[in-house]
């Protein structure tokens, strides 16, 4: 077990395995933080101050699993990161089967209001805390074909906001950061020209970079962003 | 385990972040509902306060978060001693 220094903040990220998540786990961990993430699969980041779990975001026994290391190792949780997500193939709202449904919806929207939940118990201990869930600029384009994913979105933004104005009396807030796209395995799956038809109606038409994450995140988890909460920050000039 | 102790010792705990009004460590202090002194947001404290405390104590991790927490008639927060009774029933 490493030497647990106090002065740096505890992460908590999911579907840090690849992607948006395994650049943030990097990231956070390059600035002497410690990270706990999971995924569904094993994780090849090595670093004495990560921890990866191979859990499922959507298994309630598994969240509490994790939380319950977190408590032990750490006593606390600084700032949690919802970032797992699955983005289904493209499909019109009548073919979408009810599995589809469910699997989207498990992961994307019951998951991240278990961690949260478990979350804010552990945040108000200490009284301070910094939840970011992550949302899409397709909430505010409206593709066809990604009504599952965009309606998942929508509610992980709308929950943001109302838990909120639940827990900012216990110093904890809690923020959206919806990315443009960022090429990544989850984007790569989407169909190429549509992607940049959509990009189109942004006003930066490139796609995104880890780096515009970070660095938003960096501003709502800063210890002085006290009274930023229940925002939602698109990335890309949506 | 004594699961009364653990409770109290949770008041002592919510009474420091508590200022104007102290929670009274008996078994008929309500802990949700009108008369309480704590808010929502103190019980999910309160609460969590004890699941860390039974957690050190026995080893596990047992949610004493319940579907009923927020109804006056069904909540097991009702008072100290439906809540004592209630976790006894979990562990």
């Amino acid at each position: 077990m490493h030497n647990f220094s106090s002065d740096k903040k505890v992460f908590l990220i999911t579907g840090t395995s690849k992607g948006i998540g395994r650049y943030l786990a990097e990231y956070y961990l390059n600035s002497g933080n410690y990270v706990v993430g999971c995924s569904r699969s094993k994780s090849d980041l090595v670093n004495d101050r990560y921890t990866h779990f191979e859990k499922d975001v959507a298994n309630e026994a598994d969240v509490l699993e994790i939380f319950k290391f977190i408590r032990k190792q750490y006593k606390r949780i600084d700032v949690l990161i919802n970032n797992a997500a699955i983005n289904p193939r493209i499909l019109t709202a009548g073919l979408l089967s009810y599995k589809m449904i469910e699997n989207t919806y498990k992961v994307n929207i019951f998951a991240p209001m278990i961690f949260c939940r478990e979350a804010i118990k552990l945040m108000s201990r200490k009284r301070f805390g910094r939840i970011i869930n992550m949302s899409s600029m397709a909430v505010k384009h409206e593709v066809r074909g990604e009504s599952l994913y965009t309606s998942t979105k929508s509610a992980i933004t709308a929950y943001t906001k109302v838990i909120s104005k639940e827990i900012n009396n216990l110093g904890i807030t809690a923020n959206v950061i919806a990315p443009s796209a960022i090429p990544t395995d989850l984007s790569a799956n989407i169909d190429q020209e549509a992607l940049h038809e959509v990009l189109s109606r942004n006003a930066i038409k490139s796609l995104g970079e880890m780096k515009d994450v970070s660095t938003a995140i960096n501003f709502v988890i800063s210890e002085n962003s006290s009274s930023i909460t229940g925002q939602v920050i698109y990335l890309g000039g949506v | 385990m004594n699961t009364l102790h653990i409770i109290f010792e949770a008041i002592d705990e919510i009474n420091l972040s508590l200022e104007d009004v102290q929670m009274e460590k008996n078994e008929d202090t309500v802990i949700f509902g009108n008369e309480s002194v704590l808010d929502s947001m103190d019980l999910v404290h309160f609460i969590s306060l004890i699941e860390e405390k039974i957690e050190d104590e026995s080893g596990d991790y047992i949610s004493i978060a319940d579907e009923n927490a927020m109804s006056l008639e069904l909540s097991p927060f009702r008072t100290v001693k439906t809540l004592n009774e209630y976790i006894k029933n979990l562990l």
